[in-house]
């Protein structure tokens, strides 16, 4: 390596910006799992029978797995200790909100610190805003415009009170309770998340978004999104996530499941950023997260993700192409560095025919991560004449850290067309002098060349989000070539 | 070193001199591992002038402009470069390239992503700021981009590609040329900037590189044909042979030596060598 | 049960395989191959001469007339049917257990084969009785082509075969092995399971090919591990076109720098046929190459299956590592499983991958056509020519035409 990089080693470690703890009161729940502890989180959300006994349920058959996490994927923790987190924390309840101006500062703070000032989004930049922080939904903005539009976005324990028949219809119909180990544990204890419904033939003018924050100590974050675009409805609908710096690990296992009917387009973009654990690999998040979406005929389901925090990931947004001529794509950028692991992809279950998906990942690597994309291609007997085209690359930067391509291709018909690529390359250093002898420093030229090679990527997040994914991709690498 | 520096700060005569003379080479030797390629090149260029360096293949031509943009591969085992007065050899190449010196690759590299527009904005800010001076606005920008393109005859398309990837041979050299119009450096290296070229392009970065003449701006124009001393018209020429230069003369020299081939500068080189050794 | 080779190797085979059992799908390496037919069968493990003769031999591959070969029936070596009497200077020929006694032999043995993590090799180890060895000496060019033709034969019951060879290319050798696996006409079924453990000297070349084309009853599995030094050379070409299951598993490690490989891979898969391919390159050292490039042609209700990984270590910097995976289905009850895999610890390496699935192209074929070559003809000749890319890839010329005879009437009964 040449005398750069080994300075850009030794560029000081960035410090993780969001990393701060609000001080607001929460309302916790004692440690620990049992049925009880089930039963008390519906009971403080005053859910109807038929919600408890689906918990209960979910928790049955997560206690039949005897807490054996799945082990295939390329990624090391110690054994999580499931009677150690504590499964509900809420901020304290306030009266009835009649305003944006009566949340409580501290959130209001919190949210100022994240740069998602929701009277700001309100105001400028027209994007309605769930805020979920630790389990809790705080404040929805925007739903009485949308409400004109006949576009329910509220939190999704209001949708249990308020939609009880779509919730009930939809609820766990993509990701179904037994679907895998954290998938279950989340059906049991989730706490709430967003829920989104866009009826027929309708184009909400603006995008959704909703906010994760972890805050409080010792604690897990188990949302649970839904999203149902009914027939010929469109929705683009943003997430985005931090967390404070703590020294443990916490446990973040949410569910994201996307129904999209006929004709309906689903763009589902993330930014995810909980804290990644100090250097050393110290705390940071485990994000185990379960993502799906079943995509009726003519219907379209994009994932975009851009992953720079977490200590773990372990998150394969997918797609179930059930009906003809569904659509489904995944675009993906995940880094990591330090001692961050991901592993991370996607699935393509093509059912119907004239289905067609594209996998784009990029995978960059630096410092002594590991990253792995791990996806599925799967054509059923029936899909005549899908396609699939999947590009997977992988960047590594210095030679402590490794890429890991790990995809399955499943072909069953044979008028199907499935073409898959992968290369690893680096930063060239003759790309890094052709920088330098313009003016460009090194650092400064590793962010531009690693930001063109994610460039297929941002092209499909919202503007504003694209801005800030790229910033956090310069934070997430520095220090990183070595 | 330190005593000439200490010189030039205190006797305003000697600053004078410097300032003409923009760029000495001094004893010049480099290698690449075990190998050297420069010998010990001598070389004063003034403000203003153009200097064409000639030479066959494997005479250290592209390592001299390599030694002085930076390019680490090579180690520099002897000699010392002055550029405005200040050695520059243990600079960094960015830091070199704000001072003002531009090296024209041979082989110009492929940015897959990054865009014409947002590579040139970024160094011409990086630039900026390393003079003191606020970044141009993307405006600003935008502005002195559209003008500058003319130069070259560089369309708007081109500037929202990525930076010269699937650009033909013609386009990437006219690329370099526009990145130094934009760049407005001191000292332009050109390095084979002609070679691949058909004889309309080269018109195109030959009329560029004219148009970018000025009393305050030098270039040392390397090339191994003299067909482009045709278009860019040089005020002295060098013959480097073996990583020294041999003979240095006026435009003449090159018609000479297109006339009789490089063997006849062997010959010389021979003599001098066997000069050197007594 | 006859006298034992090696006690003391095949007791800890056993015990090895005690401790492994039979794979079952939850396996990531057999995710895609169900072994219950073979395990279902009762094998018996007396092993009877099958009578097959060198006439026979010669009639049935004729390209192997001028060369040297050695018939192995049921994993015993016939010497009478064999044909090594003119055996070039600087190549051995015989039994792993007559070199007991010399270390340069010896440390090769059971030293690549993963007896410890594979049931099938641990079970190879623990009964195969006769283990070949070809040993080329150091500094030896063999021109003279050598093949090993393993024949299975079974009357009536059903038979377990365990094949052994350990190749050895010293220092600055070169030669081309080419082994058969094949069945005896009118056999019952047989399951074959063979090791090849394989040297390849510093600046050595080696050319190993390998055809299994066992009838339509038997299983077939077969473990290749090779270990290369610096500056080798090392081409494995593998076709299958018989068996009703086919393991391959093809690992070669990169051991020395300046090291490099050609692996090709073809398979033709008709009727309910099941053939796998799993390859491993482990690039240990800095300054090598591997090349990967399998094929296959999948039709009726056949599955197929490729997983190839490529591992570059931490140190092993400036490899180039290339792998492809290319399938044609010729009916919607065949099914592909591919699963490329890269596994990279070295950041200046150049790695990639890439697999197709699909039909053949529809443009070649239309142009075909409108030249006025009729469809079938036009298919079998596209299905041909995408073959040969990896026939052509096998430097011995009468062996290769053999192998693409054989390949265009099995895909003639394929596609009528």
């Amino acid at each position: 390596m040449s005398e750069d990089l080994k300075i850009l080693n030794d560029l000081s470690q960035n410090e993780y910006k969001y990393g701060f703890v609000s001080d607001f009161e929460s309302d916790n729940a004692p440690k620990g799992l049992s049925e009880d502890i089930v039963r008390f989180i519906s009971l403080k959300k005053k859910e109807p029978e038929w919600l408890l006994e689906w918990r209960l349920k979910a928790y049955r058959h997560w206690l039949s797995l005897k807490q054996e996490e799945p082990t295939w994927a390329n990624i090391h923790h110690p054994k999580i200790d499931f009677q150690e987190i504590i499964y509900y924390s809420a901020p304290r309840p306030k009266p009835e909100l009649k305003s944006l101006d009566e949340l409580d500062p501290e959130i209001k703070a919190t949210f100022d610190k994240l740069g998602i000032s929701l009277e700001e989004q309100k105001r400028l930049s027209g994007v309605a805003v769930d805020a979920v922080i630790d389990s809790v939904s705080v404040k929805t903005t925007f739903r009485e415009e949308l409400s004109k539009l006949g576009i329910i976005f509220c939190s999704f324990s209001e949708a249990v009170h308020d939609y009880p028949d779509l919730i009930k219809k939809y609820i766990g119909s993509v990701v179904p309770m037994t679907d895998n180990f954290y998938a279950a544990l989340n059906s049991a204890v989730f706490s709430d998340g967003s829920f989104c419904y866009i009826p027929k033939g309708v184009r909400c003018p603006m995008e959704l978004s909703t906010y994760f924050r972890i805050n409080s100590a010792g604690t897990g974050q188990f949302e649970r999104t839904l999203i149902v675009a009914d027939e010929g409805s469109y929705v683009s609908y943003l997430e985005g996530c931090t967390a404070p710096m703590r020294d443990e690990n916490q446990l973040h296992a949410a569910v994201v499941e996307i129904y999209a009917h006929k004709n309906a387009q689903v763009k589902y973009s993330t930014v995810q950023n909980w804290y990644p654990g100090d250097k050393n690999g110290k705390g940071g998040i485990y994000n185990f997260v379960t993502k799906r979406g079943i995509a009726h005929e003519h219907s379209k389901i994009s994932w975009t993700q851009v992953e720079t925090g977490s200590s773990i990931t372990w998150k394969y947004p997918s797609v179930i192409l059930k009906g003809d001529y569904s659509i489904g794509e995944f675009y993906s950028v995940a880094v990591t560095n330090n001692m961050q692991q991901a592993d991370t992809g996607t699935k393509m279950i093509h059912l119907g025919k004239n289905t067609k998906s594209t996998i784009i990942s990029k995978g960059i690597s630096g410092g002594k991560s590991n990253n792995s994309y791990r996806g599925l291609v799967k054509i059923n007997k029936n899909a005549d004449h899908s396609r699939n085209f999947s590009q997977c690359d992988s960047l590594l930067l210095g030679d402590q850290c490794g890429a890991h391509t790990f995809p399955y291709l499943e072909v069953h018909n044979k008028s199907a067309k499935v073409e898959h690529e992968a290369t690893t390359s680096k930063v060239g250093e003759d790309q890094i002098f052709y920088c330098n002898q313009r003016g460009i420093s090194t650092e400064d030229a590793v962010g531009l060349i690693v930001n063109g090679y994610c460039k297929e990527v941002f092209n499909q997040l919202p503007m504003e989000f694209a801005v800030e994914a790229q910033k956090l991709l310069a934070v997430s690498l520095e220090g990183s070539v070595g | 070193m330190k005593e000439n520096k200490f010189k030039k700060n205190s006797s305003q005569a000697l600053t004078t001199q410097h300032e003409t003379r923009m760029l000495s080479i001094k004893n010049l030797k480099a290698s690449i591992g075990e190998k050297q390629i420069l010998n010990g090149i001598n070389l004063e260029i003034k403000a203003g002038e153009v200097h064409a360096i000639m030479g066959p293949n494997g005479s250290g031509k592209s390592t001299l402009a390599s030694v002085l943009s930076g390019r680490d591969v090579f180690d520099v085992t002897g000699g010392e470069v002055l550029f405005d007065g200040e050695n520059i050899l243990d600079l960094s190449p960015e830091d070199r390239a704000r001072k003002g010196i531009f090296l024209a690759f041979q082989y110009p590299v492929e940015i897959p992503g990054v865009s014409n527009a947002n590579f040139l904005k970024t160094a011409v800010n990086e630039i900026r700021k390393s003079k003191g001076l606020e970044p141009l606005d993307s405006k600003d920008f935008l502005v002195m981009m559209k003008e500058r393109m003319k130069l070259v005859e560089m369309d708007k398309a081109m500037t929202q590609r990525s930076v010269n990837e699937g650009f033909s041979g013609g386009e990437k050299k006219r690329n370099e040329i526009f990145q130094m119009a934009m760049l407005e450096p001191k000292l332009c290296i050109l390095d084979e900037t002609d070679s691949g070229l058909d004889i309309d392009a080269l018109r195109i970065v030959a009329n560029g590189v004219n148009a970018l003449r000025s009393k305050e701006r030098s270039f040392v124009v390397i090339t191994h044909y003299q067909r482009l001393l045709d278009y860019i018209v040089p005020d002295f020429v060098h013959v480097l042979y073996n990583g020294r230069i041999v003979k240095s003369g006026t435009k003449d020299l090159a018609l000479e030596l297109e006339e009789k081939g490089y063997d006849w500068i062997k010959e010389i080189k021979a003599d001098a060598v066997e000069f050197s050794n007594k | 049960m006859p006298v034992k080779e090696f006690p003391e190797l095949q007791e800890k085979a056993i015990s090895h395989f005690n401790h492994l059992g039979f794979p079952g799908q939850k396996n990531e390496e057999w995710k895609y191959t169900n072994i219950s037919p073979i395990l279902s069968k009762t094998f018996s493990d007396s092993i009877l001469p099958g009578g097959i003769t060198k006439n026979e031999i010669l009639k049935r591959f004729p390209f192997i007339r001028d060369a040297i070969f050695i018939v192995v029936e049921n994993g015993r070596w016939n010497r009478e049917e064999s044909e090594f009497k003119d055996i070039p200077q600087g190549m051995k020929i015989g039994y792993v257990r007559e070199e007991k006694n010399n270390p340069s032999i010896q440390k090769h043995f059971n030293s690549y084969a993963d007896v410890q993590d594979d049931s099938f090799a641990a079970l190879n180890t623990a009964f195969s009785n006769d283990s070949l060895l070809i040993q080329v000496l150091p500094g030896s060019v063999i021109e003279k082509p050598v093949f090993i033709i393993h024949v299975a034969s079974s009357d009536e019951q059903a038979i377990v075969i365990h094949n052994r060879l350990l190749l050895v290319a010293e220092k600055n050798s070169s030669a081309k092995i080419s082994t058969l696996f094949v069945s005896k006409t009118g056999s019952a079924e047989t399951f074959t399971n063979a090791i090849h453990e394989i040297f390849v000297g510093e600046n050595a070349k080696l050319e190993f090919d390998i055809l299994q084309n066992e009838n339509e009853k038997s299983f077939h599995i077969c473990g290749t591990h090779v270990l290369q030094s610096a500056n080798s050379v090392f081409s494995i070409n593998t076709v299958s076109a018989g068996g009703k299951i086919v393991k391959n598993k093809l690992h070669i490690k990169l051991n020395g720098q300046n090291g490099e490989n050609h692996m090709h891979g073809l398979y033709v898969a008709s009727d309910s046929q099941l053939i796998d391919n799993h390859t491993a390159v482990y690039h240990a050292v800095p300054h090598c190459n591997s090349n990967q490039l399998y094929k296959g042609i999948i039709g009726g209700k056949a599955h197929g299956v490729f997983n190839g990984k490529i591992f570059v270590e931490k140190d092993a910097q400036k490899t180039n590592a290339y792998q492809s995976n290319k399938n044609i289905l010729l009916s919607n009850d065949a099914v592909v499983n591919a699963k490329p895999q890269l596994e990279i610890f070295a950041d200046d390496v150049k790695c990639s991958h890439g697999a197709t699935t699909g039909q053949m192209d529809e443009e070649s074929l239309f142009y075909l056509r409108s030249r006025g070559i009729g469809e079938e003809n036009a298919k079998s000749l596209l299905n041909i020519a995408f073959a040969n890319d990896i026939l052509n890839a096998i430097s011995l010329e009468s062996f290769r035409e053999y192998l693409s005879s054989l390949v265009e009437t099995k895909l003639k009964d394929t596609l009528s």
